[in-house]
């Protein structure tokens, strides 16, 4: 190797992770940023730990104790079935995020790769694939989720293609517009008159400088995709009891609601607390890399 | 001598960069300016003139503050106004004419309710008579047919009528001092002469005092009594514009001066007669339309011969010869390039390289080999340049694509093409946003080299840059000619620079030939009276 090739192998540029740790860092020195990452991780902490150091087994029923109000021995109580609500919330995010994790970067792979794509090629295709797309939106978000799951069964093997399926679709959108705005760029005129190929230019030129709108627009997702995880186990759609989750906690406890509150504030200040995290880390992820969401709307 | 109108003392502007160190735009800037009297502040890109010409109207760019000094205007201290009091200065005796004024007028509003708008704010007129004074303004201006004018809405002007509108905006508060920042950059040479006569005259009717920032000599020279000279923050040269221009005397404004190139009426040496050199690049009746053809006329083959917005080119360039195309916006000569290039068809007409192969009109259609014999380069090196690749990348793509070099044998001949173009190896691993202006440019021209093309697309590559780097690609571009025997096709707007680079020239005007041929021969004696006016409004300092 040459002197000058040596020195230049020292001097490359920030790598991909060094960029990563430079948007984290900014990220964390954002008010919002900092409570929202701290709320995510607890969450990913306690859902990845929790079988360790729940107090009670999740199954174990306790006729004596049925709608208990809080106790030292049952910190939040217990449900109509004598379970330990406390266990049962922190066992109940596994099931969610483990879904949604899994879910959104095929999300964003499939929906991005395709809208990144429209975007560059333009004409009738574009004109076609889009107005499939519109007819998709117009669809009410869950339904479909819920046919589809009511046919295949509520495995995770169904849900994961579906939600990432149906999720992929706005990001579709999203991904194109952004396209549009470094289409017009001279170093894309550049590529296409030097006579790449459209993959060259996706890959080269479109998605590196998509890339922060697509990281923003997934962590916008990943909020509405747990919630409507949730919404599918409220009504029946996803985990199976015994299972613990919080939508389906929520839906048993409501019945009781006036009897036992705690039995819905467990599971409702465990869900939002999750979908606020991700909604604040989305947000500052956004005002750290200069993306503009009131004029990029999330559709 | 009276008190001067405004009056700049001892001014430090600057912003806190990181960990409490601040760094300074502005240092120590005096300057004022007298009724009736106009002056330029000129500088190269950074150099702070625009922020001068801000702080005066007590305007600072977010981020920035006021370290120390006064600005004083008819002897009120700017800085101490609250906003209120200064809303009420601004756009009131105290004007300005901003760069684009088609981005500073509302574009939802019609001429008339904006200028109205300005007037109620400013001169406190009952509604009757503001319409009549609009129209007085817009009349001043020498806006043609007034009326129709009020009515139209912002995007229905042309540029040089947008600036005038801007200028009349200006004057309805009835100002004594004008700030112009840029006015006439991104005009046309032919508008910027009329603009700048009408400023002039305006000064003179109303005895204003005017302070001009420009990056272009030619403008300041043109219109201004003094000049000051702007470097890093600091003004380096300041005085009478006929001293400053002609025999300055600190280097940096001699070097600025020396840069900016000049029309030779005649040639010194009369650039020698080549022998007949194997040619590189025909057109022959060229028409481009920018309305794209439809699917049936697609299908049936069938091109509207009147909707061709550019018609009839022909050129022929020999190899190592350049040719220069110019106009004025909107004639054309951007749109020809993209026709060789492939990146907008050519409704008719054939295009040949290298004497024998024709070039199909669009880029899918061409072979690889093909699209490696025409490369081109673009304006602006900060577009022109993926932003998140490393030169190393950028100069790698050519590469990959027509040598099918990977690897460390693609970055070694990338390390060879960054000497070529006077940059070192040590660019490679660098981002673009971590060079200047001039090292972008060059990256991008080392690129088009990098494919080793026989023709290189030139699109007002130096526009974009200031004259002491413009000179230095320019003397690049020359070289690289010599050395490899490229052909040159060159589009400009700055008649100076295209004449020292080329041999041929093509004058065009709504995408037909107005004038072609020799370049020597065209300067020395143009024939058509487009030429004539387009020669008439180039501006120089010393003139």
């Amino acid at each position: 190797m040459t002197d000058a090739a040596t020195q230049s192998a020292q001097a490359r540029r920030p790598s991909m992770t060094i960029r990563m740790l430079q948007v984290l860092r900014d990220l964390v020195r954002r008010p919002s940023g900092l409570i929202g990452l701290f709320l995510v991780v607890m969450h990913v902490v306690v859902a990845i730990f929790s079988p360790w150091f729940v107090p009670y087994d999740f199954k174990a029923l306790d006729s004596s104790l049925i709608l208990a109000a809080p106790t030292p021995e049952h910190i939040l109580g217990t449900d109509a079935l004598g379970r330990d609500v406390l266990t049962r919330v922190l066992l109940g995010g596994r099931e969610a995020l483990w879904v949604c994790f899994l879910a959104i970067p095929l999300t964003m792979i499939w929906g991005g790769l395709v809208g990144v794509y429209l975007g560059l090629r333009g004409g009738w295709v574009d004109e076609i694939a889009m107005r499939i797309v519109d007819a998709f939106l117009a669809l009410p978000g869950i339904l479909p989720l819920m046919v589809l799951v009511f046919v295949f069964g509520a495995g995770n093997e169904v849900l994961i293609p579906t939600l990432a399926f149906f999720f992929g679709i706005p990001v579709i959108r999203v991904a194109r517009g952004a396209t549009h705005d470094v289409v017009a760029r001279d170093y894309v005129l550049a590529a296409r008159a030097r006579g790449h190929s459209r993959a060259s230019i996706m890959w080269r030129e479109l998605l590196p400088n998509t890339l922060d709108v697509m990281m923003v627009e997934g962590a916008m997702r990943l909020s509405w995709m747990l919630l409507t995880f949730s919404s599918l186990s409220f009504l029946g759609f996803g985990v199976t009891p015994p299972t613990p989750d919080w939508g389906q906690m929520i839906s048993e406890a409501r019945v009781y609601m006036s009897l036992a509150p705690w039995g819905v504030l467990g599971p409702m200040i465990a869900l939002s607390s999750l979908i606020i995290g991700v909604n604040l880390t989305a947000d500052a992820l956004a005002k750290t890399l200069g993306i503009d969401r009131t004029r990029k709307a999330v559709v | 001598m009276s008190a001067p109108i405004i009056d700049i003392r001892d001014l430090s502007v600057g912003f806190t960069a990181r960990a409490g160190h601040t760094q300074e735009v502005l240092k120590s800037v005096s300057v004022s300016v007298h009724a009736g009297e106009t002056l330029g502040i000129v500088g190269e890109s950074g150099s702070g003139k625009s922020t001068l010409a801000l702080a005066s109207m007590g305007y600072m760019k977010p981020g920035l503050r006021k370290l120390k000094g006064d600005v004083t205007f008819q002897g009120t201290d700017v800085f101490a106004q609250s906003l209120r009091q200064l809303e009420g200065l601004r756009g009131g005796k105290l004007g300005l004419i901003p760069q684009s004024s088609g981005q500073a007028l509302t574009p939802t509003m019609r001429i008339g309710a904006q200028i109205i708008e300005a007037l109620s704010l400013h001169c406190h007129l009952p509604a009757s008579e503001c319409v009549s004074r609009a129209e007085e303004l817009l009349d001043q201006v020498r806006l043609p047919d007034v009326p129709a004018i009020m009515k139209r809405f912002p995007h229905e002007l042309s540029g040089g009528q947008q600036q005038r509108v801007a200028i009349a905006m200006a004057l309805a508060g009835e100002p004594d001092a004008l700030v112009l920042d840029e006015p006439t950059t991104g005009l046309d040479v032919t508008t910027q002469k009329q603009i700048l006569e009408l400023v002039q005259d305006l000064a003179r009717e109303r005895n204003m005092a005017m302070m001009l920032v420009s990056h272009d000599l030619g403008v300041i020279a043109r219109c201004c009594h003094r000049v000051a000279v702007m470097l890093y923050g600091e003004i380096v040269l300041e005085g009478p514009s006929e001293n400053v221009l002609k025999t300055p005397d600190h280097a940096y404004a001699q070097k600025l001066i020396d840069a900016v190139p000049r029309i030779q009426k005649a040639p010194a040496t009369p650039k020698p007669a080549k022998p007949n050199p194997p040619e590189a690049l025909s057109l022959e009746g060229i028409g481009i339309s920018y309305a794209q053809p439809s699917f049936w006329e697609k299908t049936f083959g069938k091109v509207k011969q009147d909707s061709l917005t550019v018609e009839g080119i022909n050129l022929s360039l020999g190899k190592g010869e350049t040719i220069g195309l110019v106009g004025e916006s909107g004639s054309g000569k951007s749109t020809i390039l993209k026709a060789i290039a492939g990146l907008m068809p050519a409704a008719k007409g054939t295009i040949r390289v290298g004497g024998d192969t024709m070039l199909k009109p669009t880029i899918d259609r061409r072979r690889p080999e093909e699209l490696r014999r025409v490369q081109m380069i673009f304006q602006n090196p900060d577009d022109s340049l993926n932003p998140r690749h490393t030169v190393a990348e950028i100069l790698a793509q050519p590469l990959h694509l027509y040598f099918g070099m990977t690897g460390q044998k693609a970055r070694d001949r990338a390390a060879d093409m960054l000497e070529t173009v006077r940059l070192t190896p040590a660019y490679l691993d660098r981002l673009p946003r971590q060079m200047s202006g001039g090292e972008k440019q060059r990256v991008a021209i080392a690129r088009a080299f990098a494919a080793e093309p026989e023709i290189v697309l030139c699109d007002e590559i130096t526009s974009a840059l200031d004259v002491s780097v413009q000179a230095s690609v320019l003397e690049l571009l020359a070289e690289l000619k010599l050395s490899k025997q490229t052909s040159y096709v060159f589009v400009g707007h700055d008649l100076a620079v295209v004449q020292q680079l080329s041999d041929q020239v093509m004058v065009l005007r709504h995408g037909r030939v107005c004038e072609a041929g020799l370049v020597d021969e065209v300067y020395a004696n143009p024939q058509s009276d487009y030429t004539k006016t387009l020669f008439d409004a180039v501006l120089e300092p010393g003139m």
